[in-house]
């Protein structure tokens, strides 16, 4: 047997976890999401809640409408389906303003890594990235797949205030604020997009599964424009779904 | 309809607008809040004929000032606390009729730290993602994303189909313990526990913790002896349990409550049991705390006991019991099955502890039925 089994276990009275391999790499977190999208089944009664992450799903359940038998049951079925789900994944184009007070520490991150401002831009910009899953706060993503040769250490001291949407480097990852918070990372540009608006349906642009590509804003003149657009609602991020049957 | 219920006079410390919590949007990061004992919180509502969901005010330390706008029906549960109407004291743990002009206060809780106000239809304030709950660091749902201040005025809802109902109190109240004495909480352990070394766990079931005043809505702070990793204390982030004990690289265990983070990425021993959560949540800071592995089958039946106790309260409310129940010790126990049976509080058991044994005789449908309960000093 060449793929194990994921493990199923109870976490808590009302909680089960299914977790694959315990490593991070797209194509078990590829299974994460499926199942999340067979689990989310409006049918499936009794199934509170579940929380997709890197290599795991934790299921909150209510034990009296559905029993662990059955709950186990339902995952079993739902996991040997999986390798006939089809998957398709949405790409979503974050325009980014990079540098300047836009991007305090792009100058820091290029010298670094003994590259000039633009080498870092066109690095950040060329690879797909994935969204792994949301987490932290309402809306964060964890992406995946940034080049090793921009990666910057954090901040030694966190700022204690970041504005939202601010794009940033931690070591080898990558992220944006979706809100304002503090924290700790290498600030390189900043997007005009809401990321998380709690009055909007959806609440978050972003969705654990998607992909993300970031492309370079030319002129402030164009941030602000976005800016408005944005802000006025008349603004649709550029969305191509890929299929990779 | 809605209708204006309460003005605030005085917000009290930390008063929020709660119903069962957030649900559907934990896979975008996005907190389950809720109250923080939620077995108080559904007996509040129970005893309206309220469905379980309907929005409520949880109070934290010390409760509001309110004045009433139109008449209504309240009903308060969790600590025992003094509350007043027009300086009168008021129940407990049963419905309480308010009359336009009164005015609810409260006094600072005797035992436990939260209590709830249900009102009769529930508090109306508009929908957030699904749900009326207050997040106070995301800044929405509730009244406006915070804590309730002077000035702000409440609405309910009132669905006229459900207003017949019969008004009954549930004198079982909540299980408080005395503040000296350690409170046990039970944990179902996780697999993950291969994270520690058997002497950490030893540990963690031998030490007496107190949880820190640095406690929130988000987590419990304990503090106590440090609980060793055998290879550090990061994993791979994953979703986050209600009750978790989740211990960070210092070794001090944090239990996750009502706000906490969908996800984390630090090692967890495992998850207090949900009736377990509520007596954590009112015990508060500086109260010591002990905590003992259960087996699943074992939390599960305590689960479906709490269950049937809001249940048996619902069908009495709503008039469809049939059966008479005998309710002990948060147990509920079905009189055709207790023939001669004796209940034994177990939970107490302890030596030296002087018996107190009472006998029943419970005449129903004929029938006679003798019913012994034991309880310890």
């Amino acid at each position: 047997m060449n793929e194990e089994q994921p493990i199923i276990e109870s976490t808590g009275d009302c909680f089960v976890s299914v977790r694959f391999r315990n490593e991070i790499n797209a194509q078990i977190n590829n299974k994460v999401h499926n199942l999340f999208k067979l689990l989310s089944d409006n049918s499936n009664i009794g199934i509170l809640d579940l929380i997709p992450s890197y290599n795991s799903i934790l299921i909150q359940y209510n034990p009296t409408e559905l029993s662990i038998e059955n709950l186990i049951r339902l995952i079993e079925q739902n996991l040997s389906a999986l390798e006939t789900t089809e998957t398709k994944q949405t790409v979503i184009e974050i325009p980014v303003l990079y540098g300047d007070k836009y991007g305090e520490d792009l100058d820091f991150v290029a010298e670094h890594n003994n590259l000039k401002p633009h080498q870092v831009i066109e690095i950040h910009c060329s690879p797909e990235y994935l969204v792994y899953m949301l987490g932290f706060t309402p809306g964060f993503p964890y992406l995946g797949g940034m080049d090793e040769s921009i990666s910057t250490p954090r901040l030694t001291t966190p700022r204690t205030l970041i504005p939202a949407g601010s794009v940033g480097i931690a070591d080898k990852q990558t992220g944006i604020y979706p809100s304002e918070s503090p924290g700790g990372w290498r600030l390189i540009g900043k997007t005009p997009l809401t990321l998380f608006n709690h009055e909007q349906n959806p609440p978050s642009l972003i969705m654990p599964g998607d992909l993300i590509r970031f492309v370079p804003i030319k002129s402030i003149n164009e941030y602000e424009t976005l800016l408005n657009l944005v802000k006025t609602n008349k603004f649709t991020p550029n969305k191509n779904i890929k299929n990779d049957a | 309809m809605t209708h204006k219920i309460f003005e605030i006079n005085e917000p009290g410390l930390q008063t929020t607008i709660q119903d069962l919590g957030r649900y559907g949007f934990q896979n975008i990061g996005v907190p389950v809040s809720g109250p923080m004992d939620p077995f108080s919180f559904k007996i509040a509502n129970t005893l309206l004929n309220n469905p379980l969901n309907c929005a409520c005010l949880e109070t934290t330390y010390l409760g509001p000032k309110l004045t009433a706008l139109n008449d209504t029906l309240i009903a308060i549960t969790g600590a025992k606390s003094i509350a007043k109407i027009n300086d009168e004291e008021i129940k407990l743990w049963q419905p309480i009729e308010v009359a336009k002009g009164d005015v609810l206060s409260f006094e600072s809780p005797l035992q436990g730290i939260i209590n709830y106000v249900a009102v009769k239809g529930g508090i109306e304030i508009p929908l957030i993602m699904n749900s009326r709950s207050t997040y106070l660091t995301g800044s929405f749902g509730g009244q406006e994303g915070r804590v309730l201040k002077k000035g702000d005025v409440l609405f309910n809802n009132i669905n006229s189909s459900n207003n017949e109902f019969i008004k009954t109190s549930f004198p079982i109240g909540f299980d408080f313990i005395k503040p000296s004495d350690s409170l046990e909480l039970r944990i179902l352990i996780t697999n993950s526990t291969n994270k520690f070394s058997r002497e950490s766990i030893a540990l963690l079931w031998e030490s007496t913790y107190t949880i820190s005043s640095n406690s929130n809505r988000i987590g419990y702070r304990l503090n106590g002896p440090d609980i060793n990793h055998i290879d550090g204390a990061d994993i791979i982030s994953s979703g986050n349990e209600f009750g978790a004990i989740q211990v960070p690289g210092d070794g001090q265990p944090i239990v996750l409550m009502a706000d906490r983070g969908t996800t984390g990425g630090y090692t967890k021993i495992g998850s207090i049991i949900t009736p377990d959560i509520s007596k954590l949540a009112q015990a508060g800071p500086n109260h010591k705390i002990n905590i003992r592995p259960v087996s699943f089958n074992e939390a599960q039946e305590i689960l479906s006991n709490t269950d049937k106790v809001i249940k048996s309260l619902a069908s009495r409310v709503a008039g469809q019991d049939t059966k008479i129940r005998v309710i002990y010790q948060n147990e509920d126990y079905d009189i055709n099955d207790l023939s001669d049976k004796k209940i034994t509080d177990s939970n107490k058991t302890k030596e030296n502890s002087e018996v107190n044994s009472q006998k029943y005789k419970v005449q129903y449908n004929g029938e006679t039925y003798n019913l012994d309960i034991e309880t310890y000093t």
